[in-house]
């Protein structure tokens, strides 16, 4: 059988859940292998949630936010750039690939962007194969 | 400005150079390391009257805490009074990055930083005073500067900043007679209201510390080279860090981890037996205590762009975990993508509080 990644994104509620729901109600096709969690603000994600979905096993990880400068509460995406920068230097120096983190700006009308984002990390994640976490159990 | 030893002691010239500040208004009061009850125990004190400076120690070998702490609790509200700190340049840092965030108020201060070559661990420092020879803080300045003293702390041994900036007055050693005289550096204005000691510069301090500076810069590097191999994957990390038993003592005592209610506190980390046994079935196992990797790299994402390396999480880890070697290699990573020097600055503000419209991308 072949390796389906497990990809948990973190979506803002104003651009890429709305992107999400355009896709949907557009009859978009892409890979089922995307959990989506819905947040308020790309700006709302802590760390801690991605290191949390990393260690538990999730193959990929996507941030999905409003461009910038459309962010609805004026910079939260600035911040949340801010934070998977510093996010993506540890794990770079963990030797954890940058494909395994993505942050994606999607705004809501861009519904085609979404699956075209999904479809392209399903296929990197599974050239990478399947996230070392998943079999780790000494974390 | 140099002071000469009165009595031939450094605590004695100390303690006169304190009581002047007090009785002068200088400060009106002050936080200052001090041996209490006998001379193997000393703590940092907070001297309202200057008959209660009688013992003060600001060389001293060890740091009890990081006195930055001390200061957040006494500066954060206004304390309406005039408050002097005797503090080491990494505790320094540490209050100028406080105030970054709002947890400490320079308005009020009268920052007094020490050269400083080093700490040790306080079980050395007990060996030490519990020797033969005893703890005589002019013996142990020589010996650290001539480089015999092979016990420091870590984080000590590869520190880079040996004298204070941002500083009211600095209190030195380097450079200096120290059997005769202390260097004192502050504005005219206020070396005219202590009235003690002569004008003028030691001869050899400026040469010393450059001297000093070069040599911990070497060291520095080779650590942190030394680190980037030892930290390479995961698994590396796992290796050093599979005995974390959660103790949280490392956060404690960060003096950057201010939060009064840090997540890993709340009951987002208290689960149902269900919730573990599910895990373990998931894998096969898992290690208990669970989440110690995810508490040091969130810790990691939260406050690597401000660690000032004070090494204080690794003195205060009682496993002995490599937390400062971690911190201080992911630290200087991080910091380096938005070339950021913490606690240098007081005007820099930390990178996490601030953006800019186009940077990073692509990520």
């Amino acid at each position: 059988m072949e390796f389906e990644p497990k990809i948990i994104a973190f979506v803002c509620n104003w651009c890429t859940y709305a992107a999400a729901d355009l896709a949907g109600t557009s009859r978009i096709q892409y890979p089922p292998n995307v959990r989506i969690i819905r947040l308020m603000c790309s700006g709302a994600v802590d760390p801690i949630y991605i290191m949390k979905a990393l260690l538990e096993g999730a193959d990929g990880i996507l941030i999905g936010g409003c461009h910038p400068g459309d962010c609805h509460y004026q910079n939260g995406n600035y911040k949340a750039r801010r934070r998977i920068a510093i996010l993506k230097t540890i794990l770079r120096n963990l030797g954890i690939p940058d494909e395994r983190v993505q942050l994606k700006w999607i705004s809501a009308s861009e519904g085609k962007k979404f699956a075209d984002t999904i479809t392209k990390m399903v296929e990197d994640l599974k050239k990478l194969g399947p996230s070392p976490f998943r079999t780790m159990w000494e974390i | 400005m140099i002071i000469p030893l009165k009595e031939n002691s450094l605590t004695e010239t100390f303690n006169q150079l304190f009581s002047i500040m007090l009785e002068k208004r200088i400060v009106d009061a002050l936080i200052v390391p001090q041996s209490i009850l006998s001379d193997r125990t000393y703590a940092y004190t907070l001297v309202k009257d200057p008959s209660k400076i009688k013992n003060s120690q600001p060389f001293l070998p060890i740091l009890m805490t990081n006195g930055a702490k001390l200061v957040s609790s006494l500066t954060i509200w206004d304390p309406k009074q005039k408050l002097g700190a005797v503090l080491r340049v990494c505790e320094i840092r540490s209050v100028i990055e406080l105030a970054k965030f709002k947890q400490a108020n320079l308005d009020r201060l009268f920052l007094i930083g020490v050269d400083c070559l080093g700490t040790m661990e306080l079980r050395e420092f007990e060996k030490m005073s519990n020797s033969k020879e005893g703890f005589k803080i002019e013996k142990y300045l020589s010996d650290l500067l001539s480089g015999k003293i092979t016990n420091l702390r870590k984080a000590c041994q590869i520190c880079t900043y040996p004298i204070p900036k941002n500083v009211s007055m600095n209190l030195g050693f380097i450079g200096v007679d120290f059997k005769k005289e202390i260097y004192l550096h502050t504005s005219d204005e206020i070396a005219s209201e202590l009235g003690i000691g002569k004008s003028g510069n030691p001869e050899r301090r400026e040469e010393t510390v450059s001297q000093i500076e070069a040599t911990k810069k070497k060291q520095h590097d080779q650590f942190l080279s030394e680190l980037k191999e030892r930290f390479k994957s995961i698994s590396d990390l796992l290796n050093e860090f599979a005995q974390c038993k959660r103790c949280f003592n490392c956060r404690v005592e960060c003096p950057i981890c201010y939060c009064k209610e840090c997540i890993f506190l709340t009951n987002l980390f208290e689960h149902k037996p269900e919730q573990y046994l599910l895990w373990a079935k998931r894998k096969g196992a898992i290690k208990l205590p669970y989440d110690t990797l995810l508490f040091h790299l969130t810790r990691l994402n939260h406050m690597a762009s401000s660690c000032i390396g004070c090494g204080q999480c690794s003195s205060a880890c009682p496993n002995n975990l490599p937390v400062f070697e971690l911190f201080q290699f992911m630290g200087k990573e991080v910091q380096k993508i938005f070339e950021y020097n913490p606690g240098n600055n007081v005007e820099e503000k930390p990178p996490i509080t601030v953006f800019k419209e186009e940077e990073l991308e692509p990520l």
